[in-house]
């Protein structure tokens, strides 16, 4: 008995201490997994707009109104600027082509003071992205967030929505809709909900744009004050003078997807199946029935309606809602009605955070009446940041402030400090005390602000509070800091996260409703019933739907079987550019599906496709071995398709003397820079490996790191990705003019001195230089951990989208070279990409052919890349292989102009029966080398005699040899 | 007592007749025998159906390949023993693969049955509702299948891991230890994990098991003079659970034969200079990755036998369980 009670004890201790365990190892991964999103923004050298707000705020706000005509322009530089007599119904206007340069003009202020400033323009076709200036006022940027102004296009739906023979409905394609605009200078950030004022003063002043993206037609430019709005009860005031006569029971309701016009493509129609109260439904079939949601969070993105009204007199307005992204909080919206905002209110109508779909009437229970007019009108909602603009700043400012110190603090102790030494880091960083003090303060300060807005306590603010009380004992305790430099540094990401996070303002809407003021508002949320019988004949319904197919499906023995493996958007784009472009050219009609891998699989069981696209770029050759694709040099007009691409590009998809593939994508490395830290070290970019060597010391002094590729081997994805994107030793490699294999692609070159001499050079990064070989570039580009980092150039979009506290502070240039004797610098590197084959069980390879001509072609691929970038955003932008194609993709001229002198550069690396090993035993000579400290001659031979060994015995299998 | 007396009476009675009955039964062809039996045969069918389809005929088909040069996308070509020559003789990863599985099998399937069995045992006395809430926590990492991805982050080689930064840290090492990548370590954390994963079906079995032994055994036990719980565990609960302790043991040779994922996912594919590598890797490599799936197949087929004797040997050593 008395063994049965300890063994009783003992088992509940046993099951504590697991649990506690558990616990630990759960609240560490929490914690590594805030480590994976630091956001951290750097620091700026120009000022915000709130201090120079803050210099001039006793200049007044005069109400006068100045028009500067576009073509009075002063002076220009480099930009391709002509007057044009007459254009689209305005006369005189300044057309702007090229996305370069600058246009001056000079207005006369009659009096000092603080002005807003708008622009007339007309969005001419560019390359569907907004139109992107830097603004200088007399020559001089005059505050941070003049650095980039965007103004938009205005896009509409091409068509109505459609339905494919499935009984899907498919997203209509987004066009432009280009019409005369005027906006103001605003902040597109999120922080400021007016627009932005300028300093004048008095006599002849300068106002400066210099194109960043874009081409425009500009009208005018207005230099005004706006005048302020009144509020409801001012207008309610005036509305018993307006006779009208009494409506009952009108309802008009507006289908939200339907919608007038928006400011971006990516507010497409969407569809919502978790909710059989959506309008219009149904249970398993695509329907178009909601807009916005995640796409619609970011300012000045609008979309408006059009309705029209029966008959005079006053009305209510409801919309059915969700807004289930940003928790606790609510998002808003700025309502105009037919282009004006009525009352001061309609500036900011949140809606608050709900899971399910929910009713918004403006005004709430009291609501707001509108008086509108017989006939037809226009509502049109836009993103604003609303209430918590403020808050948003000052935190964004301490931020800063906290990022600023953390640098300063570990270019004294590095990133891991130690912690039994004392640093007196408050007498190294004489500002650290004053620093936590005033940040502390802030915080408080800004947690009891939300906490009233929201009306909530202890939802959102805690963050802060907590953030403040650390800040407060550090401050007190200056001695502890070394050991709780890591916590400190998770507290200001977590605080530069929330801010990315409650910056957003997503809302979906199914529909709007017009209503007379007396009639009640329907139920929008569905009831436990309605929400069974919903699920069950989604469930049932599934069993009959095939989610793989995408669009039109025709009898499958005529048309062509066509597989792709991106998303699901994508491929509803192709599909539908395959119906409006190809099928009628060419009467040839394609089924289109949805399948990621299991190529072979499908290859062998007779169930494979006729063509396949995003194919990996190991996998042609590896098809060809076995005849299982079609070999392409055999069709016409091979010979004029290859000049679409680099010179290099076909070299991946090559066997005996044939070709197997079409390149689809293609990607290489460029480096990234911080401009910001750059300036404070005094370096400047490398542009040589030498030049590289000089400026690591300077940043490793700095306690900051370099960064160069390098993914561990996977030999699936090996075959996804090809040999030249995973690490710097096949660029090492080109540049001093050896390639992975002989000319003969009989042996690898590991032997020669030359590759020896690569890929010493390689392991001394690692073992010599210490550089880190595991790391996230994004977050440690961020946060300034590591300004600088080779990467693919499809990093430049994630950064673009991701990392908007660094915006305009980091850059991209080509990767570092060897300088060849007659001063030119060779930057070859090698590439990664897709590429589309036509499989040999393909029943009719001549309209094969014809379709991957087509969609190989620059016009397919140019319009492919925007359309997906349209609707998902830049961070999807595509990178095709087509060199035309290329062009038509929305990058900056300037950034044109350096991907295009890197792209010149690359050289592929070749794909040979049993090339799966190269990569994989360089990898473990690598290993071997930085890990085990073995001697990288022996090791590199070793493993190359390894390599050779499987690529003979590879060749033999296929009867290589013997030809 | 009467009851068995009448059942004795009727056994009598009937023993001529069942004699008969086996007398002409063995005298039959096999249909008629069939035909005789067919309600088994058709109660049998529908699972005899499946493991046909699915079992029998993927081993039978993966031995016939094992012969054979087959690229999967042309014809099988016959190669004799080719595939086996050259994997006892001329595939040096092979044997390590094979090392490296017999670590699994030998060492953590051992350890991890005993530590199953004596979890379950542990957990068995404690309150039932608490012990349903144990038994779940110990059951998880089994049930949500890729739940081994979380050790990808403790044991990530970057400095920010969970198992570096606290190393670092508490001034243990310097710079950040690769201890998935480096083959100094990784089998060591992969048999750290596989412990982990695999208190799993066995684990189950056991508390089911332990359950379902006759409490009046301990009672009668006593009395004959068992003097600790060890002598109850030995001669009383583990013989009432041998069946239990079978299918725990089987389940786990399958699972530490057929380590794999594990490897893949937190070591790499292939692990750097195949240190992680086991046979069922090895099989992917070859079947999946160079497309060879004859060599593969081989493989494939030896390592089933060599399942089917380590199931022997262990079947025997359980039967004297208790003795």
């Amino acid at each position: 008995m008395r063994f049965k009670v300890i063994k009783l004890f003992f088992s509940i201790f046993i099951v504590i201490l697991l649990l506690l365990l558990q616990a630990q190892i759960f609240k560490i991964n929490v914690f590594a997994d805030k480590n994976h999103k630091i956001s951290m923004p750097g620091f700026s050298k120009l000022t915000s707009y709130d201090e120079y707000i803050k210099r001039y705020i006793n200049a007044g706000k005069p109400e006068i109104e100045i028009v500067v005509p576009g073509v009075k322009y002063t002076c220009s530089e480099n930009a391709d600027v002509s007057v044009l007599k007459s254009f689209e119904g305005r006369r005189d206007v300044l057309e702007w082509r090229n996305e370069e340069g600058w246009v001056e003009w000079e207005v006369e202020i009659p009096q000092t003071g603080l002005y807003n400033l708008a622009l007339a323009y007309y969005p001419i076709k560019g390359r569907g992205r907004d139109i992107e200036f830097e603004l200088n006022v007399n020559d001089e940027v005059p505050f941070e967030g003049a650095l980039k102004f965007e103004f938009g296009r205005v896009w509409r739906d091409e068509t109505e929505v459609i339905s494919d023979n499935q009984g899907n409905e498919l997203r209509p394609r987004q066009i432009e809709a280009p019409r005369w605009l005027e906006n103001a200078f605003i902040d597109t950030e999120g922080v400021y909900n007016e627009p932005y004022m300028f300093y004048f003063k008095k006599g002849r002043n300068t106002i400066k744009l210099k194109a960043i993206r874009e081409p425009i037609v500009i009208d005018y430019i207005k230099i005004f004050n706006e005048k302020t709005l009144p509020t409801y009860e001012e207008v309610a005031g005036t509305y018993k003078n307006i006779s009208y006569k009494f409506v009952d029971d009108l309802i008009i309701k507006v289908q939200a997807e339907k919608a007038y016009l928006k400011s971006h493509p990516v507010l497409h129609p969407l569809f919502d199946k978790s909710s059989p109260k959506t309008e219009p439904y149904h249970p398993n079939k695509i329907r178009m029935n909601t807009i916005g949601g995640g796409n619609w969070r970011y300012p000045a993105q609008w979309i408006s309606w059009e309705f029209d009204v029966p008959q005079d007199g006053f009305y209510k307005i409801g919309m059915r809602y969700r807004q289930n992204q940003v928790r606790g909080f609510f998002t808003t919206r700025k309502i105009y009605i037919d282009g004006k905002i009525p009352f001061k209110e309609m500036n900011n109508i949140d809606f608050p955070y709900g899971i399910n779909w929910q009713l918004k009437i403006l005004g709430d229970d009291n609501p707001y009446l509108f008086y509108l007019t017989k006939g037809r009108h226009e509502i049109k909602m836009e993103v604003t940041p609303g209430y918590i603009s403020e808050t948003l700043r000052i935190v964004q400012d301490s931020i800063y402030k906290l990022n600023y110190i953390y640098r300063k603090i570990i270019m004294i102790t590095s990133v891991q400090p130690d912690i039994y030494r004392d640093y007196y880091l408050e007498k190294e960083i004489p500002d650290l005390i004053t620093t936590f003090n005033e940040v502390e303060k802030t915080l408080r300060a800004e947690a009891f602000r939300l906490e009233k807005v929201i009306g909530k306590k202890g939802t959102e603010a805690v963050l802060l509070l907590r953030i403040a009380e650390q800040l407060k004992s550090l401050a007190e305790h200056p001695e502890t800091i070394p050991e709780r430099l890591n916590k400190y540094k998770d507290n200001i990401s977590a605080l530069a996260a929330w801010i990315l996070k409650i910056k957003e303002q997503p809302l979906e809407l199914d529909y709007i409703l017009i209503q007379s003021p007396q009639s009640s508002f329907k139920r929008v949320k569905e009831n436990i019933a309605e929400k069974i019988v919903h699920e069950f004949r989604a469930f049932i319904g599934s069993f009959f739907e095939n989610y793989n197919n995408v669009g039109n499906r025709y009898e499958t023995s005529k048309s062509l079987n066509v597989w792709i493996g991106t998303g699901r958007d994508q491929a509803s784009i192709l599909k539908s550019m395959i119906d409006d472009l190809f099928t009628p050219k060419t009467g040839i009609s394609v089924n289109l599906s949805l399948v990621q891998g299991a190529l072979l699989q499908a290859t062998m069981a007779g169930k494979g496709p006729d063509i396949a696209l995003t194919v990996g770029r190991g996998e042609p050759v590896n098809l060809a071995l076995r005849g299982a694709v079609e070999p392409l040099d055999k069709f016409n007009g091979f010979d004029e398709i290859t000049k679409r691409f680099m010179n290099t590009a076909m070299v991946p998809y090559e066997l005996r003397g044939h070709y197997y593939a079409l390149p689809e994508t293609q990607i290489f490395f460029m480096m990234f820079y911080r401009k910001d830290i750059f300036d404070e070290l005094g370096l400047k970019p490398p542009d040589t490996w030498q030049d590289f060597y000089d400026i690591a010391p300077v940043i490793q002094r700095n306690n900051m790191q370099l960064g160069l590729p390098y993914l561990a081997v996977d030999a699936y994805s090996l075959i996804g990705m090809g040999m030249g994107a995973q690490s710097i030793l096949p660029t090492l490699m080109l540049q001093n003019g050896k390639n992975f294999y002989n000319d003969e692609k009989t042996e690898t070159t590991f032997s020669d001195p030359i590759s020896y001499k690569a890929f010493k050079e390689w392991t001394n990064f690692y073992t010599q230089n210490s550089f880190p070989l595991f790391k996230d570039d994004y977050n440690r580009f961020r946060t300034g951990e590591m300004p600088i980092t080779i990467a693919h150039y499809s990093f430049y979009n994630m950064l673009a989208v991701a990392a908007p506290e660094i915006k305009n502070m980091w850059d991209m240039v080509p990767i570092p070279g060897i300088e060849n004797d007659d001063g030119t610098i060779n930057r070859t590197t090698s590439a990664s990409g897709s590429s589309s084959i036509i499989l040999s069980s393909a029943r009719d390879k001549y309209a094969a052919w014809e379709f991957l001509k087509w969609w190989s072609s620059a016009e397919v691929q140019a319009r492919f890349g925007n359309e997906a970038e349209g609707i998902m955003g830049p961070a999807a932008r595509y990178t095709p292989a087509n060199k035309e194609a290329f062009m038509g993709i929305p990058w900056s001229y300037k950034e044109q102009k350096l991907l295009l002198k890197q792209w010149h550069n690359v050289v592929e690396i070749p794909e040979i029966p049993g090339g799966y090993i190269t990569q994989r035993n360089i990898d473990n000579a690598f290993r071997a080398v930085v890990f085990r400290w073995q001697n990288p001659r022996e090791v590199l031979n070793y493993w190359n005699n390894e390599t050779n060994k499987e690529l003979r015995r590879k060749r033999a299998e296929f009867g290589i040899d013997k030809e | 007592m009467g009851g068995i007396k009448l059942e004795n009476t009727i056994t009598e009675a009937n023993k001529k007749n069942i004699t008969l009955n086996t007398k002409i039964y063995f005298k039959q062809s096999l249909w008629q025998k069939i035909k005789y039996n067919k309600s088994s045969y058709i109660l049998m069918a529908p699972y005899m159906t499946l493991f046909f389809i699915f079992t029998v005929l993927p081993v039978i088909m993966s031995i016939g390949l094992g012969f054979t040069y087959f690229n999967m996308l042309q014809m099988p070509r016959f190669r004799g023993w080719h595939n086996y020559a050259r994997m006892l003789l001329d595939d040096d990863i092979f044997l390590i693969a094979v090392k490296n599985t017999l670590i699994f099998a030998f060492i953590t399937g051992p350890i991890s049955y005993v530590l199953c069995f004596l979890f379950a045992w542990l957990i068995n006395d404690l309150p039932v509702r608490l012990r349903s809430v144990v038994t779940t926590i110990f059951y998880a990492p089994s049930i949500s299948g890729q739940a081994f991805t979380i050790w990808i982050f403790i044991f990530s080689p970057d400095a920010y891991g969970i198992v570096n930064g606290f190393l670092i840290k508490w001034g243990v090492i310097k710079e950040p230890v690769e201890w998935l990548l480096n083959p100094r370590y990784n089998m060591g954390v992969l048999i750290l994990v596989q412990l982990w994963l695999s208190l799993g079906a066995g684990f189950l079995a056991f508390i089911a098991g332990l359950q379902t032994v006759d409490r009046n055994l301990y009672e009668a036990g006593s009395i004959d003079g068992v003097k600790n719980r060890f002598q109850e565990l030995w001669y009383i609960t583990l013989p009432s659970m041998v069946p239990q302790l079978l299918f725990g043991a089987v389940m786990q040779i399958v699972a530490s034969f057929a380590v794999s994922e594990v490897s893949i996912r937190l070591a790499g594919f292939p692990s750097t200079e195949y240190s992680a590598h086991t046979v069922v890797t090895h099989i992917m490599d070859y079947g999946m990755i160079r497309y060879e799936m004859g060599y593969a197949s081989a493989m494939a087929g030896v390592l089933f036998i060599a399942m089917i004797i380590t199931n022997r040997i262990v079947t025997g050593l359980l039967k004297k369980v208790g003795h």
